[in-house]
């Protein structure tokens, strides 16, 4: 097991970072490039561009800062698979560093999600890719870009969701019990008198809880950060039990109820613990 | 295991907190709520300039963003990542990029073209081919003459040297002639001791003497060293300290000289102290100039606490001042360029100050504890500012590491090692 990771920033989405701005090289009418980073998971609900067959740019402008990222998710429906993909990063809109380029994996296998070459393409289609990690330190700069080059005769890009930021690696591995399958079924069921059963639309939905240890002030904060402030705000933020199991990885919401990041000075370990649940799971 | 407690830390800025956290600074006790605040910010006012990117490539930075700089650690011997601050300078090298063409690039015995084999900046460097004796390129305007100096000004001139193959470990020379127009006056040179492989900086420094008016720089093999090849980029020759001089990050030029304005960076803080202070820099060359302006300094010019390059004893300075030095230390030794350098102070509710300074984590030098004479009030605008000392002069280059803000209450931290200690 390589350990647990969060991804709930994404400094794509220019509500939480207001300085930052978000623009495409082309937007259709009713497909703004903001719908990336909306939190939706519609399929309705996604960016594409005006001119098939052409080199599509998203980029962000940070402002006046300099934002630091290492893990990049693309959400299910989009229509990548197989298709080359980049993700650059500079400080002046014109001079690029490639932070990715790779072509998207079309199937989902078991694999590291710090894989360079391809990333892991996750059980509902999602994508993502930590792109340094340990001692690598995270590419930084003011300026970001999805880059998708011409994807052939008639073909449009398409992205629902994106997700780029710094991600949290717990030191601490979960505690048991947990379970990345653990999950319940949702569905509108109707039972006659004579005992026939009608079922609606089913939902697969993931679900359960979440303690692990916080041995340092330093990691408590991150925790605080990532865990308290953005997951405990509501932001999707990306569960990724295992990064040797990326392909389990999915979208979770802060569900009702409490959430803590336990607090007390001079004892260590402190735990966190709270609730997850899937956000807007995939009709089975 | 657990660090020195920082219950009291209050805000942490520097490259250390961009490589944890994705930005420069950090507020702490502040839970981040529906949106970025804007206190969390560390904003620059200056212009465009250079920094040192991940892979030790000059990385072009737009007007009005904090500069990232990174470099080996001489401590750890590891890659880290540094806030850049430093003052003014003027590249007078008009044409430092390459990027259109190699006017104003002059050959001597030697074959100079424009390349995009290897480049430090941009696509293109110059490439040089040697002969075999005194053999490289001086720099002059692009119309040929030779660059203005004034006698008495201290200059350093620099250029970024990619070598490989052969041409390493080639002895090679740097060099500043002095002219009284067409006449020779003198120079001064220095040797690399050997072309290093890779994308390295050399530099050579001097005061301009009686009669100069105009000077040329070069970079020549020394003496009979055969043919090879290297390829140079972002020469530039600049007005420095006559006390020690060293070059400042790199202005790119293409058609004319360029200023790059000091930097000027600043966080507002929440609360109006006491305060403990602790930061960690890479030495660039501020605090081994005389009265070379400021590291930091929180409060305005006349209610504050101040780190700031001295001619008292040609390093750094701290003081407290409310109205006037209310206790001061200027602590030797003094550091090397690319050295490590922690400073302290804490401000003793009590009423007493205490500095503290540790050149590549030996045993700090202390002064103080000082009795503060007078209130100890700090004037608004309660903001941290960077790369700047109480009174907003810059200084000439530090890379932070991270500087860290605490309140005196309570009082876990009350050194330099605690400092230290304490996690981001």
């Amino acid at each position: 097991m390589a350990g647990p990771l969060f991804l709930s920033e994404n400094i794509l989405n220019t509500l939480l970072f207001t300085g930052h701005t978000l623009t495409a090289s082309e937007e259709a009418a009713g497909f703004e490039v903001w719908r990336i980073a909306d939190g939706r998971r519609s399929e309705f609900d996604y960016w594409t561009g005006l001119t098939a067959n052409t080199q599509q740019l998203i980029t962000l402008n940070c402002g006046t800062q300099v934002r630091a990222a290492n893990c990049l998710f693309l959400d299910r429906g989009h229509n990548l698979a197989g298709f080359s993909f980049a993700l650059d990063v500079g400080f002046d809109n014109v001079n690029w560093q490639t932070v990715v380029s790779i072509t998207l994996p079309t199937v989902s296998i078991t694999n590291l999600l710090t894989d360079r070459s391809a990333g892991v393409r996750t059980e509902e289609g999602a994508w993502g890719m930590l792109f340094s990690s340990g001692v690598t330190p995270p590419y930084t700069g003011n300026y970001w870009r999805l880059r998708i080059p011409a994807m052939g005769s008639g073909l449009y890009p398409k992205i629902v969701g994106a997700y780029l930021g710094m991600a949290y690696q717990p030191v601490n591995p979960f505690l048991d019990p947990w379970d990345d399958d653990q999950r319940s079924l949702t569905a509108q069921r109707i039972i006659t008198p004579y005992a026939w059963q009608g079922v609606g639309p089913r939902g697969r939905v993931r679900q359960g809880s979440i303690r692990f240890n916080l041995n340092t002030d330093g990691e408590y904060d991150l925790a605080r950060l990532h865990l308290g402030g953005y997951y405990g705000d509501g932001y999707p933020t990306w569960l990724v039990h295992d990064i040797a199991q990326a392909d389990r990885a999915c979208l979770i919401a802060v569900p009702d109820g409490p959430l803590s990041i336990g607090f007390q000075p001079n004892w260590f370990p402190r735990q966190t613990s709270f609730n997850y649940l899937e956000h807007e799971p995939l009709p089975v | 295991m657990s660090g020195m407690v920082r219950s009291s830390l209050i805000l942490a800025v520097g490259g250390d907190v961009l490589t944890k956290y994705g930005t420069f600074s950090r507020r702490y006790q502040s839970p981040l709520r529906g949106g970025e605040e804007a206190a969390l910010r560390c904003v620059r006012a200056g212009v465009g300039g250079t920094s040192i990117n991940f892979y030790n490539q000059s990385q072009p930075v737009p007007a009005n963003i904090p500069r990232l700089h990174w470099a080996i650690d001489p401590i750890s011997g590891t890659l880290r990542a540094y806030l850049l601050a430093e003052g003014g300078a003027t590249n007078l090298v008009e044409n430092s990029d390459c990027e259109a063409d190699v006017v104003g690039w002059e050959q001597v015995a030697s074959t100079l073209t424009r390349d995009s084999a290897f480049a430090f900046n941009g696509a293109w460097a110059a490439k040089v081919v040697t002969t075999n004796t005194d053999s490289g390129f001086g720099i002059t305007k692009r119309n040929a003459a030779r660059m203005a100096a004034t006698v008495g000004q201290g200059y350093t001139f620099s250029v970024w040297i990619y070598g490989t193959g052969t041409a390493v470990g080639k002895p090679c020379i740097l060099y500043i002639n002095w002219f009284n127009g067409g006449a020779f006056l003198s120079n001064v040179s220095q040797a690399t001791g050997g072309l290093l492989a890779g994308w390295n900086r050399y530099r050579v420094s001097g005061i301009a003497p009686a009669s100069t008016t105009v000077a040329e720089p070069y970079f020549e093999s020394q003496g009979a060293q055969g043919v090879f090849t290297f390829w140079a980029d972002l020469p530039q020759f600049e007005a420095t300290s006559a006390n020690v001089a060293l070059p400042t990050s790199a202005i790119v030029t293409g058609t004319a000289a360029v200023t790059r304005a000091g930097d000027d960076l600043r966080i507002p803080l929440p609360t109006t102290g006491p305060f403990w202070i602790y930061s960690r820099h890479l030495e660039l060359g501020s605090g081994i100039r005389a009265g070379s302006g400021g590291g930091w300094a929180i409060g305005d010019g006349n209610n504050a606490y101040n780190f700031f390059g001295s001619s008292l004893n040609n390093g750094w300075a701290f003081e407290l001042w409310n109205g006037g030095n209310q206790g001061s230390g200027a602590p030797t030794p003094v550091p090397g360029y690319g050295q490590i350098v922690e400073t302290f102070i804490d401000v003793n509710p009590a009423g007493f100050v205490t500095h503290m300074q540790s050149i590549q984590g030996a045993a700090p030098t202390q002064t103080g504890p000082t009795a503060v004479g007078v209130p100890n009030i700090l004037g608004p605008p309660m903001e941290l500012k960077i790369g700047l000392d109480r009174n907003g002069n810059p200084g000439y280059a530090v890379g932070f590491s991270r500087i860290l803000v605490g309140q005196s209450t309570p009082r876990t931290v009350v050194s330099l090692t605690d400092a230290r200690a304490v996690e981001i």
